[in-house]
């Protein structure tokens, strides 16, 4: 007898739970204006890569009225979770801001067709997915003309955070840069593992310097702290060591080292948002380089500008010049034929 | 009628001595819950607001409540076979990843129609899931080890493995995330989406979820209205009386864990050929522990567990939710339901007091 309470009891619970679920007013809470997420790899707080995202986003919110979000998503499933709950509440932008999001984007997109789905840097597109692609390599490519010319070891450091294709393309194009003017130059990569152990960066900046390395590009996010320290450490000893800035200006972030930066606008975010927001938005790979409307640059820290020799500033302005005008060709990897 | 009336009230007042510990603790989480929000300077109203928004606003809503409420609904019952006999099944989370491997194996390799081919990678999975669990249990019959420990060493083994499987043997080609490439069509369940009209397209809900509520109901036979239940839970509450009534107490633990092992790899089913249509590497955020306190909260009742499931599965659409539109942590959640057991316990333990 109790076991058929049981039943009835359970039948009657999920009864009410779905006729009560089926008969709320669908739009309560999906209004009608528009929606922006961004799904970063790591906090926005590391003054570089998810930063300059999270001012892209911001630029929205001022610009567009847009309402905004973001959210952390470290794992490949909160990826496809979090994509999947932004579309479910009517986002209709949502930035996965990283090469590893495509896979997640490509699993939720054929779900939701109304929205749009930007990945940073990437070859996936779809109806509703596109890549936003930074060319931050010629900039990169200025930075190892300057570290190449200005080096005393000959003796060249690199480091990144994971290694994928968008961060090794400029890794590429550094190495260019430093071979152009100093073909003799030895340059070293190393790789952190993630986007957030300050502390390795940290071990790996200070075993490059123990080497007789004097220049550390780094493209690590978050981990880049770590190379900051090591090298103001460094410098504090009195040796001659230096830094770059990249994704965003970094001179702030350690101004007795950081030389000049690899910079990309946030600009671009804006305008990917108003051409989904005016229904202009097509699929296909939104490239920004430096000759698109400065949407990357080369920029020195001023108050260190005085550092680098007039003889160097020329060279770079010069080579600039010959990117601008197509003359020189920056190495890069080509990720429209990824997928 | 009225002894039906009295049978009605008897069982009533069963029902809430039984579940009244769960119902206080559950009062006390909500509570806890608003309390942190008040100290954060957030509006805990707000919060219960969108509790009720993410889970019940609309069908697509309440779709996801149960489609993260269905591997759960699997662990739990897991868990709670392995505690009505006597056995503190800890290993879910690694069972279920053997599980989902062994059918994401089949469904990649084998080419059969659908009606041949989803048994089949259900009964992978059912093996492997039992085998992970058989081995403890073999190691405590046999040798008295414990199986909390062997069952906890058996995830590591698990974790491991697979990783090592996924990453290095049967990674597909030409992607970032360590993932197998996807299983056939025909090895997949269906949506709910294309068979209900009322169910948006997008909803991920699907078979697996009728699958579970099945389960619920056999585990429920097996347990109450079989020789082979009664033996189980005599195992589990007088292990003594049972090996003088002649039954085989150390073959009980075996399949005991067996079984359980096998309950808690169909939620490794439900992610690969319910959802993902493929095996990623570390695909659950927990289930197997999760499935440890749905069983408590569900009083290691079949039914109790479907319930405590929903509730899970509630839970964590609004952790995602309040996360997303409150900016929330989801870390304060998950602390919340660590909470929430605590005092399960505790107000249980109290309780039995004389």
């Amino acid at each position: 007898m109790k076991h058929k309470h049981w039943t009835t009891i359970c039948l009657l619970t999920i009864g009410v739970l779905l006729f009560g679920g089926a008969n709320v007013d669908a739009d309560g809470h999906k209004a009608k204006e528009f929606k922006v997420a961004m799904l970063l790899p790591a906090s926005i707080s590391d003054a570089g890569w998810n930063a300059l995202a999270y001012d892209g986003l911001k630029g929205i919110e001022k610009e567009l009225g847009a309402k905004i979000s973001h959210v952390e998503s470290r794992t490949p499933a909160d990826q496809e979770e979090h994509f999947r709950a932004y579309a479910l509440d009517g986002y209709h932008l949502i930035f996965g801001h990283g090469y590893e999001y495509q896979d997640a984007a490509k699993a939720v997109a054929q779900d939701f067709p109304e929205t749009v789905f930007i990945t940073s840097s990437g070859g996936t597109i779809m109806d509703n997915v596109s890549p936003i692609i930074f060319r931050l390599e010629q900039a990169s490519y200025l930075l190892g003309v300057i570290s190449g010319m200005m080096t005393k070891t000959d003796k060249i450091g690199i480091i990144g955070g994971q290694n994928i294709p968008s961060v090794n393309s400029t890794f590429m194009a550094f190495e260019g840069g430093v071979k152009s003017v100093n073909r003799g130059a030895e340059v070293r990569r190393a790789y952190v593992g993630d986007w957030e152990n300050i502390g390795k960066a940290k071990e790996l900046a200070l075993a490059q310097i123990q080497e007789g390395i004097d220049f550390i590009f780094h493209n690590a996010d978050a981990a880049g702290r770590g190379v900051f320290d090591a090298v103001e450490k460094e410098q504090a000893n009195g040796k001659f060591v230096w830094t770059f800035g990249s994704n965003r200006d970094q001179s702030e972030v350690s101004p007795t080292t950081v030389l000049a930066n690899a910079v990309i606008t946030p600009g671009a975010f804006v305008q990917i948002a108003r051409h989904v927001k005016e229904g202009t938005f097509e699929p296909k790979s939104y490239v920004f380089t430096m000759a698109s409307d400065g949407a990357i640059s080369m920029n020195y820290n001023p108050a260190l500008k005085a550092q680098v020799p007039a003889e160097v500033q020329a060279k770079v302005e010069e080579v600039k010049k010959a990117i601008l005008a197509g003359n020189v060709e920056v190495p890069q990897i080509d990720f429209e034929g990824d997928e | 009628m009225p002894k039906n009336i009295r049978n009605v009230s008897h069982f009533l007042r069963q029902l809430l001595r039984n579940f009244i510990p769960s119902l206080i603790a559950l009062c006390g989480f909500f509570l806890l819950c608003g309390l942190v929000l008040l100290v954060r300077g957030q509006n805990p109203l707000e919060f219960y607001s969108v509790i009720l928004v993410s889970g019940f606003a609309t069908f697509d809503d309440f779709g996801y409540v149960l489609f993260n409420a269905t591997p759960l609904i699997f662990t739990g019952l897991a868990v709670a076979i392995g505690y009505k006999g006597g056995l503190f099944n800890i290993g879910c989370e690694g069972q279920l990843y053997v599980a989902a491997f062994a059918a994401t194996w089949i469904g990649m390799f084998l080419k059969l129609p659908s009606v041949a081919l989803i048994p089949f990678c259900v009964g992978a999975a059912f093996m492997a899931g039992a085998f992970w669990g058989a081995v403890p249990g073999f190691l405590k019959a046999k040798y008295g080890t414990h199986e909390v420990i062997n069952t906890i060493m058996m995830n590591f083994i698990a974790f491991a493995l697979m990783n090592y499987l996924v990453t290095s043997v049967y990674q597909e080609p030409n992607q970032m995330n360590p993932q197998t490439p996807p299983i056939h069509e025909a090895a997949r369940l269906p949506r709910l989406a294309s068979v209900l009209p009322f169910v948006t397209q997008s909803n991920p809900l699907n078979a697996s979820f009728l699958f579970a509520c099945g389960c619920v109901i056999l585990c429920h036979i097996f347990l109450s209205h079989t020789r082979w239940g009664y033996e189980l839970r005599l195992v589990g509450n007088a292990p003594d009386v049972a090996t003088y009534g002649g039954i085989n107490t150390r073959a009980v633990i075996v399949w005991t864990l067996a079984l359980s092992g096998a309950l808690a790899g169909m939620a490794g089913v439900t992610e690969v050929m319910g959802y993902r249509y493929r095996y990623l590497d570390s695909f659950s955020p927990g289930w197997g522990f999760t499935g440890i306190a749905v069983a408590l909260l569900g009083r290691n009742h079949p039914f109790g567990v479907l319930a405590a499931a929903l509730l899970f599965g509630l839970l964590s659409k609004v952790a995602l939710d309040i996360e997303i539109l409150l900016n929330v942590p989801r870390g304060l959640f998950l602390a919340g339901q660590g909470l929430l057991i605590i005092c399960l316990v505790s107000i249980d333990g109290f309780s039995r007091k004389p």
